[in-house]
């Protein structure tokens, strides 16, 4: 059963805005990275899929549910921490959980004995007693996640869940979503615009860009470790380029670059020799990940970017040889 | 669903740091009792902060306050009732009435309304719970209807809280117990009915007025406008206006409808101006009716449309 599954979901703001363009996708379960810049659509997507925005066409279903005919009903199943600020500075964060936890339909005793649990979970314990307004960010970030988790939710919806956070929140929060989804083995999706922490957290990604899906793949297509050896030299690429491939090195010559492909070690010392063999000065030499970041690159940007870009799209045939396992990695849906 | 379920590893006493989140987690099994539930939890939860409870303490004293200060027409009218009763032989006529307690509250019920209507949506809006809410169990005319629902419920505390210990007054300070009941039992329809109308026509007013911004003071300057300027500017239409417009125009004020229903209800006559004007019972009905209405109308409207 697809956790979350979309058909050509489109929603739009007035007549110019689209914030979803013809979406079509399939989730399993997992901990899910939602990936774009601001403005991409993730908000967009998760408010649709919670049932809190009418999607203008298309269908979706959470859970094998349809979310315009079945809202209230998924809604038992799945929680929400959204971006902003939510909280009601008024309540104990105890007694707006246990509240939270019974408009969820949890019976009033269950809903106490998982309040004092998920606010355990996430770390408050005396300040539970206190009034939320006197919270730090830290502690409200921490409110939000245990309102999300009270109902023991089948699928948890984290939007931004670091927003405001200090490096040291940031760590705490990305670990308890981490194990939320592990140990738990509740599914989370968490909707981001920084790359770095979906890295280090999620193991699936889902990658849109204005309102349309870019990419939805595991996150090690993303970021393999064995990656490309960036080769700078002031001239004679060309001539590298052919030593380096008499010597049984894939590579590719991109104008002042040469791009190698790196399985171990070997190559930087064949670079080395073949460099200093031919004369040739050697500027730079630099191994390339595939970052998360080439995702949203302009393919317009300078070459060595451009390069990048077509090693994570995989579009590129040329470096496909170089990097084998890329282009399997395509957009599934 | 492939997690497991890890038992706690850890007893509730021993916290030590370095095990601050390892205290394991254990799944619901239990039954979740979907969106019926969660409404009469949004109500009581809703009624309870009427008065400020499960609020903190400054919370509570306007909405407690407002309510003693309801009760006590009442215990003045019983205690009148008793002292008159004995000296004057019942002669004089106690100034209080069910008939007229509607006016009596009436300050009151405003208010109330103006300060606590604003706390009923406005908090959720101005701290930006709804999202919260609608992605729970709830749709979003649940949401409406049970804070409406709580409103209207915490006013009829109001109304019949005090109608009731006029009631038992009445009754307990007659000569005769029994025929002293069976004169005040025939005013219950007329009691019950005009509080429920009342109740009804200003939640749904207060609430209309309240769910447009999500700004306590100008929530309330918005309800006062409507209940206190109204009457004063119906007023004054009334007597510049001559002939039949010069009449109902007295209705676009909600408390004259309300005070002209309330006289209908009790077969009673209104104050003035309302006393003048002579609008048929039958006219206030309906006009509660589209005041009611259409407050409901707006209310549902403004959350169906809300962000969220």
């Amino acid at each position: 059963m697809p956790l979350i599954s979309t058909r050509e979901l489109t929603k739009r703001y007035g007549a110019s805005v689209i914030a979803l363009d013809q979406l079509t996708l399939d989730v399993e379960p997992g901990i899910i990275g939602l990936v774009g810049a601001n403005g991409a659509g993730k908000s967009t997507l998760i408010k649709v899929l919670l049932g809190l925005l009418e999607p203008t066409s298309g269908s979706a279903t959470v859970l094998d549910m349809d979310v315009r005919q079945q809202g209230p009903t998924i809604r038992q199943f799945v929680g929400y921490m959204p971006e902003h600020d939510c909280l009601p500075p008024d309540m104990t964060a105890t007694e707006f959980v246990t509240h939270m936890g019974r408009i969820s339909g949890l019976p009033s005793d269950a809903a106490r004995e998982r309040t004092a649990e998920v606010l355990r979970h996430v770390g408050l314990y005396e300040e539970r007693y206190r009034q939320i307004g006197g919270y730090s960010t830290g502690m409200k970030q921490r409110v939000k996640l245990a309102q999300a988790l009270v109902h023991d939710p089948r699928l948890l919806l984290l939007d931004e869940p670091t927003n405001g956070l200090d490096p040291a929140g940031r760590d705490e929060m990305l670990e308890l979503v981490r194990r939320t989804g592990t140990e738990f083995g509740i599914a989370v999706i968490v909707a981001s615009h920084l790359l770095g922490e979906i890295e280090r957290v999620c193991d699936y990604l889902l990658a849109i860009d204005a309102g349309r899906l870019l990419r939805a793949a595991p996150l090690s297509t993303f970021t393999t470790r064995t990656g490309v050896l960036t080769v700078e030299v002031e001239e004679g690429a060309d001539r590298l380029a052919a030593s380096l491939s008499r010597s049984g090195l894939t590579v590719r010559e991109d104008g002042h670059l040469v791009l190698v492909k790196l399985d171990d070690e070997r190559p930087y010392d064949v670079v080395r020799d073949a460099a200093a063999e031919l004369g040739l000065a050697l500027t730079r030499m630099e191994q390339r990940r595939h970052r998360l970041e080439d995702l949203f690159r302009d393919p317009t940007d300078d070459l060595q970017a451009g390069a990048a870009h077509a090693a994570a799209n995989g579009a590129t045939e040329a470096l496909k040889a170089v990097v084998p396992g890329d282009g399997a990695a395509g957009a599934e849906p | 669903m492939t997690g497991q379920v890890t038992e706690r590893t850890t007893a509730p006493g021993e916290t030590a740091a370095g095990s601050i989140y390892d205290l394991g987690y254990q799944h619901y099994l239990g039954r979740r009792l979907g969106r019926r539930a969660a409404f009469v939890a949004l109500y009581v939860e809703s009624l309870r902060a009427c008065f400020g409870l499960g609020r903190p303490g400054r919370s509570k004293i306007v909405p407690v306050g407002l309510l003693v200060i309801a009760l006590l027409p009442a215990v003045i009218a019983i205690a009148v009732e008793a002292l008159l009763g004995g000296i004057a032989g019942g002669r004089v006529r106690n100034p209080i009435r069910y008939d007229n307690y509607f006016g009596a509250t009436f300050q009151i019920l405003v208010l109330f309304v103006a300060a606590q209507g604003p706390e009923l949506v406005g908090r959720d809006q101005r701290h930006h719970v709804l999202s919260l809410y609608f992605s729970r169990a709830l749709k979003r005319l649940d949401y409406a209807l049970a804070k409406l629902a709580a409103l209207v419920s915490a006013l009829l505390i109001l109304l019949l809280l005090p109608q009731a210990a006029i009631f038992v007054g009445k009754v307990l300070g007659g000569k005769d117990v029994a025929a002293a009941f069976g004169d005040n039992v025939v005013l219950l329809p007329a009691i019950i009915l005009s509080s429920v109308a009342a109740a009804i026509a200003m939640a749904a007013l207060a609430l209309a007025l309240a769910s447009l911004t999500p700004r306590r003071a100008y929530a309330t300057a918005a309800i006062f406008a409507v209940f206190y300027i109204s009457v004063a500017a119906a007023g004054i239409a009334h007597f510049a206006v001559h002939g039949d417009l010069g009449r109902y125009i007295l209705l676009v004020a909600p408390t004259n409808i309300l005070e002209g229903l309330t006289a209908w209800l009790f077969n009673a006559v209104p104050d003035a101006p309302l006393a003048d004007a002579a609008i048929g019972g039958g006219i206030y009905a309906l006009a509660t009716l589209v005041l009611a209405g259409s407050a409901i109308a707006v209310l549902l409207r403004r959350y169906a449309r809300i962000a969220a």
